[in-house]
């Protein structure tokens, strides 16, 4: 995901500056990472040099200057085409989980239930969180969930093929 | 409050259960965890005076249940634990209120005073508007509603759940889940899950892990 689309997306509705996109980032995205105020700006900027957003306006209300941006025709189309791309599915098996075991071989099983102790441990929290968490909030807690859960699932598989290994 | 002390059990040449000990607080609510055949079942049976161990004991407040005469335990049974199915096992022939009610009615409740609790607790878990109809017509997640109210209905100590959301769908499951461990905080009933639904075990205190009967070493806390 980048975070250039994320702001075209965010700039769809009207023309924002940097500290309100950040706020709607973290909102909209929430479970996500909050963004740098560093980051908003040097991904304005190259959105501004690629011709995808514009400057709106400059305010000065009293405080600092800010800068507005709007998204252009050309954001607009790239936007679309971000939003119907597919991504591709799960080419390479990238995980520091899988990659321990892979090491590890057999000798893994100590690690798999300590890693299985945790992410139930996250899921508890999660949960918890879903039961008074706004509607964004509980939507990346279910994508949270989830994908925790499939990790679980395969941790007990691969336990139970270390056994029918060792038994062989 | 509810103690299992080494535990074991067989059926046939089969060991379901070897070894296993657990204590669980009042109020607390437990998940217990682990792949089929892993003795789930069994021990949840045998924590709730439906099997009996061959070896070991199974004490509530301090007084030890496993060895009770059968008519102690049943009545034991129908006063201090409440259970949910995983598929309801509502009586198909009642109504839902009818079947709330059942309990009560056991326990030598008047019929009057029992209609009148069993609805109140159909409005807890927010499905008064099925009272009147027989179980068969309800959607699963009512169902297992249904069968919440009427684990709840006699303020037990311990309610024990099978599998509850087992037939459900994601968010189904959910609504029986909050509606359940909602019921049981509010009224400071424990709760023994059995389930190898990690997102169902997330709801609980604490994770009970079973692998070939014995609990997982390390992981009950």
């Amino acid at each position: 995901m980048s975070t250039g689309h994320v702001l075209l997306g965010l700039l769809v509705e009207r023309p924002k500056h940097g500290y309100e996109l950040k706020k709607e980032h973290d909102h909209r995205l929430a479970g996500a990472k909050p963004l740098a105020y560093g980051q908003v700006y040097a991904t304005l900027q190259r959105l501004e040099r690629d011709g995808l957003a514009e400057v709106a306006e400059t305010q000065q209300e009293g405080g600092p200057e800010r800068t507005v941006y709007a998204i252009t025709d050309s954001g607009r189309a790239e936007l679309e085409r971000w939003l119907n791309t597919v991504e591709p599915s799960a080419p390479y098996v990238a995980s520091p989980l899988f990659a321990r075991v892979a090491v590890a071989g057999k000798a893994a099983d100590g690690y798999l239930l300590r890693q299985r102790e945790a992410h139930l441990a996250r899921m508890r929290e999660l949960t918890a969180e879903k039961a008074s968490g706004a509607p964004a909030r509980v939507l990346a807690a279910d994508y949270a969930l989830q994908h925790l859960d499939a990790d679980l699932r395969w941790i007990e598989t691969a336990l139970a093929r270390m056994r029918e290994v060792s038994n062989a | 409050m509810l103690e299992a002390r080494g535990l074991g059990k067989s059926f046939g040449r089969t060991r379901a259960l070897t070894g296993v000990s657990l204590e669980i607080a009042e109020g607390e609510i437990v998940a217990i965890t682990g792949p089929s055949g892993a003795g789930k079942s069994t021990l949840l049976h045998c924590l709730a005076g439906v099997v009996r161990p061959e070896s070991g004991e199974v004490v509530l407040d301090g007084r030890r249940i496993d060895t009770l005469p059968e008519a102690e335990l049943t009545r034991l049974r129908r006063e201090s634990f409440g259970v949910v199915f995983q598929f309801g096992e509502l009586v198909p022939e009642l109504t839902a209120v009818e079947n709330v009610a059942l309990p009560l009615l056991f326990n030598r409740h008047g019929r009057q005073e029992a209609m009148t609790v069993a609805a109140e607790w159909l409005g807890r878990l927010e499905v008064s508007d099925c009272a009147d109809q027989r179980t068969g017509e309800l959607s699963g997640g009512q169902r297992q509603r249904v069968a919440v109210a009427r684990a709840l209905v006699t303020g037990p100590r311990v309610v024990f759940a099978d599998e509850p959301t087992g037939a459900l769908d994601t968010l189904g499951g959910e609504q029986v889940m909050s509606a359940l461990l909602g019921a049981a905080r509010t009224s400071h009933t424990a709760v023994v899950l059995v389930t190898h639904d990690n997102r169902v075990a997330a709801y609980a205190d604490r994770e009970i892990a079973l692998r070939d009967g014995a609990v997982l070493a390390g992981v009950d806390r």
